[in-house]
């Protein structure tokens, strides 16, 4: 075993130094100097920025909010059926939230398609309403992108989650005292499922908290959320944007750790209600008992809903990237014409190209630390939150202060950085998808293998690693989705001269040619679902060999 | 070391005989200017939300490969208040050359913060040779937002303020603020303009501010605590009327007048600004506006401005950053350019059939740039 560790040891060091400790020291480092020449005045003048206030409440709101719901939706959804894997959750959870948000806001938004065929139907609407559905920009519209969008991954979490957990025998225990499965669900799995759950809704919060390319897209702009607001910051030259970007930074950061505390509370909190409810005896009243099967039915409709919109998403960026005179009311465009797609062709080639070969590695460099970090962890106990810890810091101050760190240490704006800038975000990620079964996985094989003579590495690749495949190659494809969708590293480390699909399509949309943007969120969509589907197909193939 | 190889002295040869027509001090110069540009790569940060724009500046990547070796990339920025960022992250960061930007689009506001903290190459307006075609006399080119040129920066094209409504949303070309609110007060809803600080947001408002003080002389000269005070009310006010009756009641403004312009084709709002005087033409023409568009100005005239090309003094290719300002200036580029089939922005050279300009308005002083936007932040995004 000492040769083992010998090889992991150094590895995991290296992971842990180059992806959470640099990008998060630099960070500190930067900020600190930035800080210690601070005025009152500055201070003073923050404060007074206007909006301020109502963009740090929109944040609040949106990062305590969409997760909670995104989390009780995912639970409800994930009731009926945790055993069976979830197949069809993988297209879901590899699209990209751009592409997501402007499918999501094509459909239901008051101009949108919806709207037309109510129009078509029944010859209504003749101007479209203001009130229907998602208006363009607005928090209830970016509130409802970010709670779709997420219940996909907090699915997946909570398969793996309950793949640790003895959920059957809870089940059968719960059904033989009388009690549904309904019941045994909230009541026996939920509380031990939420406690699993803490770090996965860390990322979610912090995710929200920190977008930026989403709002900017669908969110309310008088003002912004807060993220948005430092960025603009950010990119804004007057003299007190920069000390205001500082200062929104820490006050971001300050609202992601008070948001961190509250999730720490939220599993504890389930608990203390429940205990309390059942020692009282209480049962829900009958309207709260309706409104609960009622969400229960909703829960179930969940997937079918989602498919369908997804499928209607799809087909509608791939309409208006040839439309050619799409005006409301019309519910399809004029003619459709492969013009763009002629057109763009050959030009969107190299940002594909860019973007694989960032993408690829980087997801390959996120696994492997993702797979050395569990594999130490295995012997000895690094608490996790230290290697999610580049999840649990919002992305906006983290990449800010890398930029500051890249000018004052005169680099130059490199492809290098970039990469290095995905490889941190996306390993966090490959880790929260592995985790699950690796810590679960039976080591006794291992050791059976090496009292047949093998080496433990060997073990570990001819064993271990061929019973993990699955969540290893989805480990690897998140991984990979998560870089496919960068927007603000790839823009900010490198100086707009690395483009990618992301970059491309977030650049394209500050024009609003949706002919044009359609067809970048299409090839944002269509990379992480090829990977997904040569994966899914490989995984297919083995198990029916298997099978033969 | 200067390479001397027969390859480019045959160049500056022909390039002699080319520019003869030119003015002459600049002959030599400018033929060594376009030896060190071969073979360069420029960094053009510019604008990249419009596809027309895009497609122009590919035209131009080749065009200037063909003609001179020299590549132009694109680097698409959402707004080039980034690029301006990243120059003065540079500077402060004492990167004196090697900077990752080569040639700019700016003007305004943009070009007055380069401009005093002296970011920007100086004399590149008359170290390119095309500079002597520019309609100096005819435009109000050597003024960018009140500001002088200073020679720091070469024009590019023609901006003028103009709105597109739905047929018969308004009687007549000429437009005033009473009428646009009557408008919104007939159709609640069907009104929206970009979210100032956006260049065009802000220019809607200093129209309105034209229009509701009567063409204030004070206007025109820099903005004073006693001027705002007397003359801003007047458009909060009528702002205080109009955002009620705005789409969504003005809880949320289109982000850019692009998507303003989207929101046109998708029937949401009524009118969408424009600062190309072109545009109407040239988006029916691409099919990404319906036919059923009319063109109106103010009354008192379209706002008209211009934009302009600037190389940063970091910049790692000057050269080739210079050769192509040069081409961009060229009468051939610009006939393009002013084309609405490919991009319908006016030229700023004597073209054969260049299109009619709109009846132009003064830019305010610059000063009033901010204080409008200023005084509306404080107001509006509470």
């Amino acid at each position: 075993m000492t040769s083992t560790a010998r090889l992991y040891t150094p590895a995991a060091v290296i992971s842990v130094l180059g992806l959470i400790a640099l990008p998060v020291g630099l960070v500190l480092v930067a900020f600190a100097q930035e800080l210690s020449q601070l005025t009152a005045t500055q201070l003073r003048n923050f404060a007074a920025a206007p909006g301020l206030s109502q963009a740090t409440l929109y944040s609040l709101l949106l990062a305590a909010l969409a997760p909670l719901f995104a989390c009780y939706l995912a639970l409800a959804v994930s009731a009926g059926a945790v055993q069976r894997t979830p197949v069809w959750l993988s297209p879901l959870l590899s699209m990209p939230h751009l592409a997501f948000a402007v499918g999501l806001v094509f459909l239901f938004s008051p101009g949108g398609w919806l709207v037309r065929a109510m129009h078509g139907v029944s010859g209504a609407f003749a101007i479209p309403p203001d009130w229907a559905f998602l208006p363009e920009r607005s928090l209830p519209t970016l509130f409802t992108v970010l709670l779709l969008k997420e219940v996909p991954f907090l699915v997946l979490m909570i398969h793996s989650a309950c793949s640790q957990l003895p959920v059957e025998r809870y089940r059968q225990v719960g059904q033989s005292l009388g009690y549904s499965r309904t019941t045994v669900w909230w009541q026996v799995v939920v509380p031990e499922l939420l406690r699993r759950l803490t770090l996965p809704m860390a990322a979610v919060i912090v995710y929200s908290v920190s977008v930026v390319d989403i709002p900017l897209l669908v969110g309310p702009n008088v003002p912004g959320i807060l993220a948005q607001e430092v960025f603009s910051w950010q990119q804004d030259f007057a003299p007190d944007a920069a000390t205001h970007a500082l200062l929104g930074s820490v006050l971001l950061l300050s609202l992601t750790l008070c948001l961190l505390g509250l999730n720490r509370l939220h599993h504890p909190f389930y608990r203390w209600a429940l205990v309390r409810v059942w020692r009282r005896g209480l049962t829900a009243p009958g309207i709260l008992r309706q409104l609960g099967r009622g969400g229960m039915g909703v829960a179930r409709l969940w997937l079918p809903l989602m498919v369908a919109m997804t499928l209607a998403m799809l087909t509608a960026l791939v309409l208006w990237s040839m439309a050619s005179g799409w005006f409301y009311p019309q519910w399809l465009p004029d003619s459709l014409s492969v013009a763009l797609w002629r057109r763009e062709w050959g030009y969107i080639w190299p940002i594909v190209w860019t973007t694989l070969l960032i993408a690829i590695p980087c997801a390959c460099v996120a696994l492997v630390a993702a797979l050395v970090c569990l594999e130490v962890q295995n012997k000895q106990r690094w608490p996790q939150w230290l290697v999610l810890l580049a999840l649990l810091v919002p992305q906006l101050p983290l990449v800010v202060g890398w930029q500051y760190s890249a000018s004052a240490y005169h680099l130059t704006p490199h492809v290098g950085w970039v990469f290095w800038a995905h490889c941190v975000f996306a390993f966090p990620y490959a880790y929260l998808v592995v985790a699950g079964d690796y810590q679960r996985y039976d080591r006794h094989w291992l050791l059976v293998g090496q009292s047949l003579g093998y080496s433990p590495l060997k073990c570990w690749f001819t064993l271990m690693l061929p019973m993990l495949r699955r969540p290893v190659l989805y480990g690897w494809v998140i991984a990979f989705s998560v870089s496919v969708a960068q927007y603000l590293p790839t823009q900010m480390l490198g100086a707009g001269r690395v483009v990618t699909v992301t970059t491309e399509a977030v650049s394209v949309s500050s024009g609003g040619d949706r002919q044009l943007l359609s067809f970048y969120a299409l090839w944002q969509f269509i990379l992480p679902l090829i990977a997904l589907l040569l994966v899914a197909a490989y995984l297919a193939l083995v198990s029916r060999r298997r099978n033969a | 070391m200067r390479k001397f190889n027969l390859r480019s002295i045959f160049n500056r040869l022909i390039l002699g005989v080319m520019l003869l027509s030119g003015p002459s001090f600049a002959n030599t110069d400018w033929s060594d200017v376009l030896a060190e540009a071969r073979g360069d790569t420029v960094y053009f940060y510019a604008w990249g939300g419009s596809d027309e724009v895009n497609r122009y500046l590919r035209w131009a990547d080749s065009e200037l490969h063909r003609r001179y070796d020299i590549r132009l990339k694109h680097v698409k920025v959402a707004d080039i208040a980034e690029a301006v960022k990243r120059l003065q992250v540079e500077a402060q960061a004492g990167r004196k050359k090697g900077g990752a930007i080569d040639l700019l689009w700016i003007n305004g506001e943009n070009f007055h913060t380069l401009k005093r903290e002296q970011l920007l190459l100086p004399e590149v307006l008359t170290a390119v040779p095309n500079s002597a075609l520019l309609l100096n006399n005819t435009l109000p080119l050597m003024r960018d937002f009140g500001v002088d040129v200073d020679n720091l920066e070469v024009p590019w094209g023609i901006g003028q303020f103009n709105l597109i409504a739905r047929d018969k949303s308004f009687p007549t070309e000429q437009l005033s603020a009473e009428q646009l609110l009557a408008f919104a007060q007939k159709n609640p809803g069907q009104l929206s303009y970009p979210k100032p600080p956006d260049f065009i947001g802000t220019t809607f408002l200093k129209s309105l501010l034209v229009d509701l003080t009567e063409k204030d002389p004070r206007l025109y000269q820099a903005v004073s605590d006693q001027s705002a005070a007397q003359l801003l009310p007047r458009l909060w006010q009528y702002l205080d009327r109009l955002h009620p009756l705005m789409l969504g009641q003005a809880q949320s403004f289109a982000q850019s007048s692009a998507q303003q312009l989207q929101w046109l084709a998708d029937g949401r709002v009524s009118v969408a600004f424009s600062f190309n005087p072109q545009e109407l033409t040239a988006k029916i023409k691409a099919r990404r506006l319906p036919q059923n568009l009319q063109q109106h100005v103010f009354a008192d005239g379209a706002i008209t401005n211009s934009h302009y090309l600037a190389v940063p003094r970091n910049a790692s290719h000057p050269a080739a950053a210079q050769v192509a300002i040069n081409f961009f200036i060229s009468p051939e580029a610009q006939e393009r350019k002013a084309d609405p089939a490919h991009w319908g922005d006016p030229a700023v050279v004597a073209l054969e059939d260049a299109g009619a300009l709109l009846p132009s308005a003064e830019e305010l002083h610059a000063s009033w740039q901010s204080a409008i936007e200023q005084g509306w932040l404080e107001r509006y995004q509470l």
